[in-house]
C-alpha cells in the first residue's frame, strides 16, 4: 500500500517558479511589432510594400526618361536593356510611366486613406462620445451619404473639378470616411462605460480629454486595421475610375490609366496590359497582408 | 435649267479605297439568296428621319430607305425615288418627279404626302428631336413654323399631285441636290410614322421600308433584322434574303465576331486591324467626311495675335501625331474634309488648290518671337480641352508634347466628359479646344458656313467681313465653278490667312468585310452599301 507521503515527489529546485509565467513588460507599440513580425506574411507584405513604395517615389528620378514627351521613332517597343518594359505608342519608356503611375496610385491610396481616418475619427468620436440625439442625427447622416453609391459621387466630382489627383483624392473621401466613423462610434460608446472612464469623469477630467486620452487611445487597434484595408480600397476605385476614362488627365498617369491606354491594343501589345496590372495586384495584396497581420497582432483575443 | 447633273463621270479615285472583290461586279450572274450579319459599333440615335437620325438610322437608310436622290463615289446623281427634276431659272423652284413604281414594304405607292410626312413631323415645333430640322430652313416658311411663328400651310413644300413634289425656296440655293442625302429629306409612311407614337419605327407594320428591304424586328439595344422587300421597284438587283444588323460597341468584341465568322461585316475597328488584315482578308478602309480642328478662344490672351495661331498650326508635325495615334487618323491641312469633293470638277475640293499652309517648325519660332514670346518666354499656359476618349487623348497628348518642343509654350490637357466638353465649347470656356464636324451632305458649304458671323455654330465668335462675304457670294450664284472659286476664298481666309480653325487631322474608318461578299459598292460619303451586295456560298 502506497503511504501518502509516496503520492508526491519533491520538487526540483531548478523548477521552481514555473508556474509564474508573467510575460515581460512590454509597451503596446513593441508589444504589437513583435507580434506583428512573428507574422511571416504580414513581413513580407511589408517589405514589398516597402520596396515599391521606395522605387515609385526615388525611380522616376534615377530614370534616364520622361514620363511625357513623343518620340515615335522608338513606339510600341518590345522589352529591351534601354527599355526594360518596352515603349508605349508615343514612344515612351513603359518602365518610367509604370513607377510614375504607381507613385500616383500610391499617393492617392495614402493621402484620401490619412483624410478619411481624420475624418472619420473626429466624426465618429463625437456621434460615439456624446450620445443620444446628437449621436442619432449624426448616423443619420452618415446612412444617407452612404445610401448613394461611391462611384456616382466621384464621377460627378471629377465632372465638376475636372479630371486631376485632387478630385480623385476628394472623390474617394466624399464617403470613404463613414466605415472610419462607424467603427470609432462603436468602439467609443463600449469604451464610455468603462470603469476608466468613469474614474477620470469623476476626476474631472475634460470631455475632449477623456475622448482623445483615454478611449481613442484604447480604439487605436481597430482604427489601424480599417485604415490599412481602405489604402487598397482607395487605389482600386482611383484605378477604376481611370479605367473607364474619368482618372487623371494626360500626360499623366496612374496605374489605373495605363491599363486602360493599354486595353484598346491588348491582342497586340498584351504586355503593356500586364505590368501595371502586376504593380496594381503586387500593391494591394502587400496591403493586405499587412493590415491582417496588424489586425492579429493587435486583437487582443488573440493573444496567448 | 433643265435636268442639270451636278457632275458627270468622274474618276473612280475613291474607288482605290475598295477591296477588289467587293467592286461592283455588274455582268457575271451573282448568286442569290442568303443571309449576312453587319456589326455597328454605335446605336446612337434612331430610326426615324424626323427625329435623331444619326448613326442608326444612317446604317438603316442604306438598307431599307429610298431618298429623292444619292449620289455614286464619284459624286454623280443616282436617282432614287425621283425619275427627273426641274429647276425654275431664277433657282427658287425644284420639282421632283416621283417614280410610279416605287412602293412601300406593304405593296403602297410612295407618294409625295410621304416625303412631307418627316418634314411636316420634323418641323412640328412639339418635336424637339429632330436634329435635322434646321437644314430644312432654306424652304419657304419652314423656320418660321418650326419656331412656331407661322402655320404648317405655309412652308412651301407642296405634294402637287401624288407624284410630283414641290419646294419653294426662299433664295437660291446652289447645293440643294446636294441636300437631298440628308436624313429630314427621305420619306417616311404616311399616316403611320406619327409624332404621336415615338415608338413607331421600332414595329415592322407602321415602320415600312421603301428600299431594298424592310424591318422585319427590331430589339432595343440589341439590333434589327432586315428583309427583302418584295416590292421593291429593283428588286430582281437585290440578291440577299435578310440582313442582321447588330449593335456592338465593345470594338475588341467586333473583331472576335468577324475572326469566328459570326460577322460578316464590322465597322470602327480598332487602328492596329489595318495591319494585319489586308484587301484580300476583307480590309476595307471608309473615308469619312470629317475633320478635326483645333478652335482656338480669339478673346483670349495671346490666340487673339494671328501670329500666334499661325505658330500653333505651323509647329505642329500631325505626320507624327497621327503614326501615335493610329493608323485610323491621317494628318490634315484642311479644315473642309480631306475626301469632300469639289462641287465644280471632279477632284477632291482640297486637290484644287496650293495647300492652305505648311507645316514648318523654323517658321513657327519666328512667328512665335514676332509676337513677342521668343522661346516661349513670358507666354501663359493654355488650356486645351478634349472630350475623354483614348485617340483624343493620344492626339492631346501629341500636340501638348510638340508644342513643348517646338515653341516652347506649355499646355495644360484637360479631358472632358463629353457633355461637358461640348457644353464648354458652345460657351467659350476655353483656349484651346478639339472641335470637329462630319459632313451632313457631301458640299464645302456645309463647313464654310459655320463660322458665319453670328451663326449658332460658331462657337468661337469669328467675325470677319471678307469672310461672310465670300460665303454670300457662293451661294448667291448657281454657277458651280465660280461658286467653287468663293468657296476655296472663304477657306483661305478662315484658315491660311487668319486661322481661325487650326487644322489638325482626319480621320478614317476601319472596316472589315467578308470576302465572299460581292457587288459592294461605297457612296459619296465614302460609305460601304451592301443593298445589291451578293454572297459567294
Amino acid at each position: 500500500m502506497l503511504r501518502p507521503e509516496e503520492y508526491f515527489e519533491p520538487l526540483d529546485p531548478a523548477e521552481k517558479n514555473e508556474e509564474y509565467i508573467a510575460m515581460e513588460s512590454k509597451s503596446f507599440a513593441r508589444d504589437t511589432w513583435e507580434r506583428f513580425c512573428a507574422n511571416k506574411r504580414a513581413v513580407a507584405g511589408l517589405i514589398l510594400l516597402a520596396v515599391i513604395a521606395v522605387i515609385a517615389f526615388a525611380g522616376p528620378l534615377l530614370s534616364p526618361y520622361p514620363y511625357d514627351g513623343m518620340d515615335t521613332s522608338i513606339a510600341n517597343q518590345g522589352p529591351s536593356l534601354a527599355h526594360w518594359f518596352g515603349t508605349d505608342k508615343m514612344g515612351r519608356d513603359e518602365f518610367t510611366r509604370v513607377l510614375y503611375g504607381a507613385r500616383i496610385s500610391l499617393m492617392i491610396g495614402f493621402v484620401a486613406t490619412a483624410a478619411n481616418m481624420v475624418i472619420g475619427i473626429i466624426y465618429g468620436g463625437i456621434a460615439g462620445y456624446v450620445g443620444g440625439v446628437a449621436d442619432n442625427i449624426m448616423v443619420r447622416v452618415m446612412d444617407v451619404v452612404q445610401s448613394i453609391p461611391a462611384m456616382i459621387y466621384m464621377i460627378l466630382i471629377m465632372l465638376m473639378l475636372g479630371s486631376n489627383v485632387y478630385s480623385v483624392m476628394i472623390g474617394i473621401c466624399v464617403n470613404g470616411w463613414i466605415n472610419m466613423a462607424r467603427i470609432v462610434r462603436g468602439e467609443v460608446r463600449t469604451l464610455k462605460e468603462r470603469e476608466f472612464a468613469t474614474a477620470a469623469f469623476v476626476l474631472g477630467a475634460s470631455r475632449k480629454r477623456i475622448l482623445f486620452k483615454y478611449l481613442m487611445v484604447n480604439a487605436v487597434g481597430p482604427i489601424i486595421v480599417t485604415a490599412t484595408l481602405m489604402v487598397p480600397q482607395a487605389i482600386f476605385n482611383e484605378a477604376f475610375l481611370s479605367f473607364i476614362g474619368i482618372g487623371i488627365s494626360a500626360p499623366q498617369a496612374s496605374l489605373g490609366t495605363l491599363a486602360q491606354d493599354a486595353k484598346m491594343m491588348i491582342s497586340k501589345y498584351p504586355m503593356l496590359m500586364v505590368y501595371p496590372v502586376l504593380v496594381i495586384c503586387l500593391v494591394i495584396f502587400a496591403l493586405n497582408f499587412v493590415g491582417e497581420g496588424l489586425e492579429e497582432a493587435l486583437n487582443p483575443k488573440g493573444r496567448d | 435649267m433643265k435636268k442639270k447633273l451636278l457632275s458627270v463621270l468622274l474618276t473612280l479615285s475613291m474607288a482605290a479605297a475598295l477591296p477588289a472583290s467587293a467592286l461592283a461586279d455588274e455582268g457575271a450572274a451573282l448568286p442569290q439568296g442568303g443571309e449576312i450579319n453587319i456589326a455597328t459599333v454605335s446605336c446612337a440615335g434612331s430610326l426615324d428621319p424626323a427625329g435623331v437620325a444619326i448613326d442608326m438610322w444612317t446604317e438603316y437608310a442604306k438598307l431599307c430607305t429610298d431618298g429623292l436622290l444619292s449620289y455614286d463615289s464619284d459624286g454623280s446623281v443616282i436617282y432614287e425615288t425621283a425619275e427627273s427634276y426641274d429647276v425654275s431659272d431664277d433657282g427658287l423652284v425644284y420639282t421632283f418627279h416621283l417614280r410610279e413604281d416605287a412602293k412601300w414594304s406593304d405593296g403602297s405607292a410612295v407618294t409625295a404626302d410621304d416625303f412631307l410626312n418627316t418634314i411636316h413631323r420634323a418641323l412640328d415645333p412639339e418635336n424637339g428631336g429632330a436634329i435635322y430640322a434646321n437644314m430644312l430652313f432654306g424652304i419657304d416658311g419652314a423656320e418660321a413654323y418650326h419656331n412656331g411663328e407661322g402655320a404648317l400651310e405655309d412652308v412651301k413644300a407642296i405634294a402637287v399631285d401624288d407624284h410630283t413634289l414641290e419646294f419653294d425656296l426662299n433664295a437660291p440655293c446652289s447645293y440643294f441636290l446636294k441636300m437631298m442625302t440628308i436624313p429630314v429629306f427621305y420619306p417616311s409612311k404616311a399616316g403611320l410614322a406619327t409624332n404621336e407614337d415615338e415608338e413607331w419605327f421600332k414595329d415592322p407594320a407602321k415602320s415600312l421600308g421603301n428600299g431594298a428591304f424592310c424591318l422585319e424586328s427590331y430589339t432595343d439595344g440589341v439590333g434589327y433584322t432586315v428583309v427583302k422587300n418584295p416590292y421593291y421597284y429593283q428588286a430582281d438587283r437585290v440578291n440577299l434574303d435578310k440582313i442582321n444588323v447588330n449593335f456592338i460597341t465593345d470594338t475588341t468584341a467586333l473583331l472576335a465576331g468577324y475572326q469566328t465568322g459570326e460577322m460578316d461585316v464590322v465597322t470602327g475597328l480598332p487602328d492596329y486591324v489595318a495591319d494585319d488584315y489586308t484587301e484580300e482578308d476583307g480590309l476595307f478602309i471608309w473615308t469619312m467626311l470629317t475633320s478635326k480642328f483645333i478652335l482656338p478662344n480669339l478673346e483670349v490672351e495671346p490666340l487673339d495675335n494671328e501670329l500666334v495661331r499661325e505658330a500653333i498650326a505651323l509647329a505642329l508635325n500631325r505626320e507624327e501625331i497621327c503614326a501615335a495615334i493610329g493608323n485610323d487618323y491621317i494628318p490634315s491641312l484642311n479644315y473642309v474634309a480631306e475626301y469632300m469633293l469639289s462641287p465644280s470638277s471632279d477632284q477632291y475640293f482640297k486637290d484644287e488648290q496650293e495647300p492652305l499652309f505648311v507645316e514648318d517648325q523654323e517658321k513657327a519660332k519666328e512667328l512665335l518671337a514676332e509676337a513677342g514670346y521668343p522661346d516661349g518666354e513670358g507666354f501663359p499656359t493654355l488650356t486645351y480641352k478634349y472630350p475623354n476618349s483614348e485617340k483624343d487623348s493620344l492626339l492631346a497628348q501629341g500636340i501638348q508634347a510638340q508644342l513643348k518642343s517646338v515653341l516652347n509654350i506649355d499646355i495644360e490637357l484637360v479631358g472632358e466628359e463629353d457633355g461637358v466638353w461640348s457644353t464648354d465649347r458652345e460657351d467659350g470656356n476655353y483656349d484651346l479646344i478639339r472641335h470637329s464636324w462630319t459632313a451632313d451632305f457631301n458640299d464645302p458649304i456645309n463647313y464654310l458656313s459655320l463660322y458665319v458671323s453670328g451663326a449658332s455654330s460658331n462657337y468661337n465668335h469669328v467675325a470677319d467681313a471678307a469672310y461672310d462675304e465670300a460665303v454670300a457670294n457662293s451661294n448667291a450664284t448657281t454657277d458651280q465653278a465660280e461658286r467653287d472659286k468663293y468657296l476655296h476664298e472663304a477657306q483661305n481666309i478662315l484658315v491660311s490667312e487668319n486661322f481661325y480653325v487650326i487644322p489638325a487631322v482626319t480621320q478614317v474608318y476601319i472596316c472589315l468585310i467578308n470576302p465572299n461578299l460581292t457587288n459592294i459598292t461605297t457612296n459619296d460619303k465614302g460609305e460601304p452599301m451592301y443593298r445589291f451586295a451578293a454572297l459567294n456560298a
